[in-house]
This record gives C-alpha cells, structure tokens and sequence, in this order.
C-alpha cells in the first residue's frame, strides 16, 4: 500500500505500483481513517453538544466519508447493505474483513 | 437499528499461527470483561436512561464495542489459520476446535461459556454509569496482560488500539456521569 502521512494515496504512483486489490484496500484503508474520526467526534459531541469547533469537524470528516464511500461503492460494491450496486450485487463478493490480508 | 459496514474499524494482520495467543486473546470476545460482555451492558442500559447525553453515549459506544468484537474475533480466526495439529494440541485449543471448528465463540480463556451474569443494569444513571466506567478499567486492564503476553507485532498493534478505545470510553462516561451529577443537583433547586 503507498500512502503519505495523511493516508491518501500518493498521486501518479497508484497505477504503476498497485495492482486493482491494492487499490482497493488502500481506498477501503482511506474510509477506515476517516471513519474513525467521526467515530471520535461523534463520542465527543455526544457529551459536549455545543462544541463548535468539534461539530465543525465532525461535519467535514462526515462529509469527506460519505465522498469516500461513494467513491468504493461505484468501483467495488456496496460497503454497506443500503450501497447501491452496478451490474451484479457485488456486496458479497467483496472481500470480507476479516479475511483482507493488510 | 443497526446497518452493517463490510470493515473492521482498525486492521487486523498477524505474522503467522500462534494457537496459544489465540486462546488467550478469545477472552475480549466472550468473557467477562470482553467485547460482547460491553456492548450488551451499554446497549440495554439506554432504556430508562433520564438524559439524552447518556443514551447517545450509551449507544454509540455500544455499537462501537460491537465493532470490537469483530476485531478480536478476527485476530483469533487469523491466529489459527495455518496452525498444525500439535500447535493446537499444545495450545490446549483443541476441545475448542473439536465444539466450534476454527470460529471464535462466547467464551473465556478456559473455556468458561459468556453469561449475563458478568453485566448489570439497575436502571438508575449513577449506579449504572459507575459500572460502565469500572467496565472500561477492566477491559484496559485486561488487553494490558494480553500485550505482556503478545510477542507478534502485529497482535500487540491490535490490542494496543482496543486498549486505547478503552480509555477514551472511560473519559466519556466520565463526562456523562458528571452530567447525570449536574442533572441531579438541578432538579433539587427550587
């Protein structure tokens, strides 16, 4: 997998060196940080609601996620039961998590 | 409800079988003070909750644990992949591969099947959010033995991630309880 500090993919290296299960897990990888962000913010702003910097936060990483998850569902099927599907139902198909060697 | 996502909250990888790990980490999926043990305490604690702060923490911790789960479960299925019979017999895994295959089930790390006995709720916010946060020590306690014990990299970076969460989850019933302490306290000003 090639990512830089911020867990992006480095531009112009993914095509050459990664092949398409790379690229998947490294994309699936990407979701995993985001998401684990708004699982943070979400935490924290259920204790403290009017925390505006925190909901400022929790509304970029919510909507980076959903980019995200846009993003895998049309290359590689539905991340969740409700994703939409092109063609087949790729859902289970794709792999299962606990079986993706990282 | 609950909608399912086809990931693990963090990454599970491990260098090779190791039977006998598995055997202890299967603890934090059914026993006492595990993964499943915290999600159902959480989960049916929000019922009669009196503030809103404590039934969204309730709950998303709740599912977060859920997520946990998956984790450890994961790490034990990975951590028998592979493994030899005498691996497993030397381990003393092999009862558990006779009752339940290569799945993790409910149990501790003798074998002892979960029960809902190790949690509580009294529906009452102070003596439920006492236990919570008692919940939490003991799972972080917990994944620290099993870090003593891990020599695979890859295990100790998984269940240095779980005992971190286990913190976090302290800080935030914390919070709630300090909440729940104000809430108390605004209800006795006439």
């Amino acid at each position: 997998m090639i990512m830089n500090n911020e867990g992006y993919i480095e531009k112009g290296k993914e095509e050459n060196l990664l092949g398409k299960e790379d690229m998947q897990k490294a994309l699936l990888y990407q979701i995993m940080k985001v998401e684990f962000g708004v699982t943070e913010t979400t935490l924290y702003l259920d204790t403290h609601p009017f925390d505006q910097r925190a909901l400022m936060h929790h509304n970029m990483l919510s909507n980076q996620l959903k980019g995200l998850i846009q993003q895998y569902e049309y290359q590689y099927g539905p991340l969740t039961s409700s994703g939409s599907a092109y063609r087949c139902w790729k859902y289970i198909n794709s792999p299962w998590p606990w079986e993706i060697k990282w | 409800m609950w909608e399912y996502e086809k990931k693990l909250q963090y990454p599970v990888r491990v260098s090779g079988p190791d039977p006998a790990m598995a055997k202890t980490i299967i603890t934090q999926y059914g026993g006492p003070d595990g993964e499943l043990a915290a999600s159902l305490r959480y989960l049916t604690q929000r019922f009669s909750m009196p503030i809103n702060e404590a039934k969204g923490t309730l709950t998303d911790i709740g599912t977060e644990e859920l997520a946990h789960m998956e984790i450890v479960g994961s790490l034990f299925w990975q951590l028998i992949q592979g493994a030899t019979t005498e691996q497993m017999k030397k381990a003393g895994l092999d009862p558990h591969y006779v009752d339940h295959g290569c799945n993790p089930f409910y149990v501790d790390g003798t074998g002892n099947p979960w029960v809902a006995a190790y949690i509580q709720t009294k529906g009452d916010i102070i003596a439920d959010l006492y236990e919570d946060m008692a919940a939490e020590q003991k799972a972080r306690i917990t994944y620290e033995h099993l870090i003593q014990l891990a020599d695979d990299p890859g295990v100790r970076d998984v269940l240095k991630f779980l005992r971190e969460r286990e913190v976090v989850h302290f800080q935030r019933f914390g919070e709630t309880l300090r909440i729940a302490q104000e809430w108390k306290d605004s209800k006795k000003a006439y």
